[in-house]
């Protein structure tokens, strides 16, 4: 489905355009699902655990 | 090299000791020249090794480019100690940020500490005139274009503004903007008052004394992640192997999951650093399972919990139902619904052949308009808010074979 806000009415799905009333059900699709945010947490996480572990390093680090 | 005793080995251990690097900037103008000196020789005497252009970096050879050399410079430095007054120094057209802001976000960038003195005079001002300015033209910016202005678009309209007090390069209060974006501390400045260097380095220390015992338990804590990130790994490896017969307790199930389900603001985003709360929805108050009828042509109701009601069965055709449009969207898709008339979003999620959906009631100031105009922010509040648990439940019910 592409981008952009849909609505079902009377069992029809369609473009919201315009005023809607308000039992109408409404939906955007999403750009990224609840496994793509994992995907992209995980990967933040392990970044953020790598400058840790380099600063700490860097920190002891003597001459 | 390690002291044994020696008073000669002694000081050769002491000299080869790495000292903290502490990178000056500001904009060269009269105001801050003696400060900037100053703060050189009295960090020099304090044993650290600060670097400033006048004095030991500048100047550099015709052919290298000066500006990628002062980013170097911050790069090795441990410590960005920028100080600023009135003059907001040379503006580069191309990067659109002036070479004293470049240091400053390169600094930023790398997690270094930063330390930054503002004119007391100028804060004041900035505060108390010039924010509100910047923040109601960055408010009518978004509503009219869905954009942040650029940086010239900001200094323009501070410019033109005759409640900007005009001694003070526009540039700075975008600066200074900037730096409140991410959330850097400007400390006072009084020109002319004399700054305690040994007092304030005193304080790094201490704060830095208090962190860093705690290396072994942030490392130990470290660990502990990354196996439990591979914990959950060979979990997601496996469990598509494995087929549950049934489950055991749908209900039961449903409860389990629906506890655990907060909810949250939703936060209209404006690059990494700022974001607005224009809407919030509360936590997950019921749900639904539905389940592939063995004729496949029909959604059957498996189980509910909470306030979530829903009929026997839907037919696969029912276009009215978010549990059938989710299902007809194909395996492992998730879709947020919203219905102004019950002021409620609805998380639905397709596995195999089932479909959940999750009950979260929502901000009842928000209408069909609302929901329309910040679709993508209420689908990432409410989506990433926990994936880890939305993953282990997709998971499980995908195996889930009758």
């Amino acid at each position: 489905m592409s981008a952009g806000v849909f609505v079902s009415i009377n069992g029809i799905v369609s473009r919201a355009k315009g005023s809607q009333p308000k039992d109408a059900l409404l939906f955007a699709p999403t750009q990224k699902n609840s496994s793509q945010i994992i995907r992209d947490q995980r990967i933040a996480m392990k970044q953020a655990n790598k400058q840790i572990k380099d600063r700490f390093a860097q920190a002891n680090k003597r001459a | 090299m390690v002291y044994n005793g020696n008073i000669k080995l002694f000081w050769e251990c002491l000299i080869t000791v790495p000292r903290t690097k502490i990178f000056i900037s500001s904009v060269n103008q009269d105001g801050l020249k003696s400060l900037r000196r100053n703060a050189f020789r009295q960090l020099t005497a304090l044993g650290h090794e600060p670097l400033m252009w006048e004095e030991n970096l500048g100047p550099w050879p015709a052919h290298s480019d000066p500006i990628t050399q002062c980013l170097e410079a911050v790069e090795q430095c441990d410590i960005y100690l920028l100080f600023i007054g009135n003059k907001a120094g040379t503006y580069d057209p191309i990067a659109q940020r002036t070479v004293t802001h470049m240091e400053f976000i390169k600094a930023h960038e790398q997690g270094k500490t930063i330390l930054v003195f503002g004119d007391v005079e100028l804060k004041s001002l900035f505060f108390g005139q010039v924010k509100p300015i910047i923040e109601q033209f960055i408010e009518q910016s978004i509503a009219k274009q869905e954009r942040f202005p650029s940086p010239l678009h900001i200094m323009n309209k501070l410019s033109s503004n005759a409640d900007v007090p005009s001694h003070v390069d526009a540039y700075v209060w975008y600066f200074l903007y900037d730096m409140l974006m991410r959330k850097v501390y400007i400390d006072d400045l009084s020109l002319g008052t004399p700054i305690d260097w040994g007092a304030y380095f005193s304080d790094l220390l201490r704060r830095g004394a208090l962190l860093l015992p705690l290396e072994p338990f942030i490392e130990e804590n470290s660990t502990r992640l990354e196996q439990f990130d591979e914990a959950f790994d060979i979990l997601s490896g496996l469990i598509p192997h494995i087929e549950i017969n049934n489950l055991k307790h749908a209900n039961r199930f449903l409860d389990t999951l629906v506890s655990r389900l907060q909810g949250g603001f939703i936060e209209q985003s404006y690059g990494p650093y700022m974001s607005e709360k224009v809407g919030y929805y509360e936590n997950c108050t019921g749900a639904t399972l539905y389940r592939l009828a063995d004729e496949a042509s029909k959604l059957v109701l498996v189980a509910t919990t909470g306030d979530a009601k829903g009929p026997d069965m839907y037919e696969l055709d029912n276009q009215g139902s978010y549990a059938v449009l989710t299902y007809n969207m194909g395996d492992q898709e998730e879709q947020i619904f919203y219905k102004e008339s019950k002021a409620m979003f609805y998380y639905c999620i397709r596995m195999g052949k089932f479909v959940l959906t999750l009950h979260f009631p929502c901000d009842p100031t928000w209408n069909y308009v609302m929901f329309i105009h910040y679709k993508e922010y209420a689908n990432h509040a409410i989506l990433s808010k926990n994936p880890l648990l939305i993953q282990f439940i997709k998971l499980f019910l995908g195996g889930v074979t009758s």
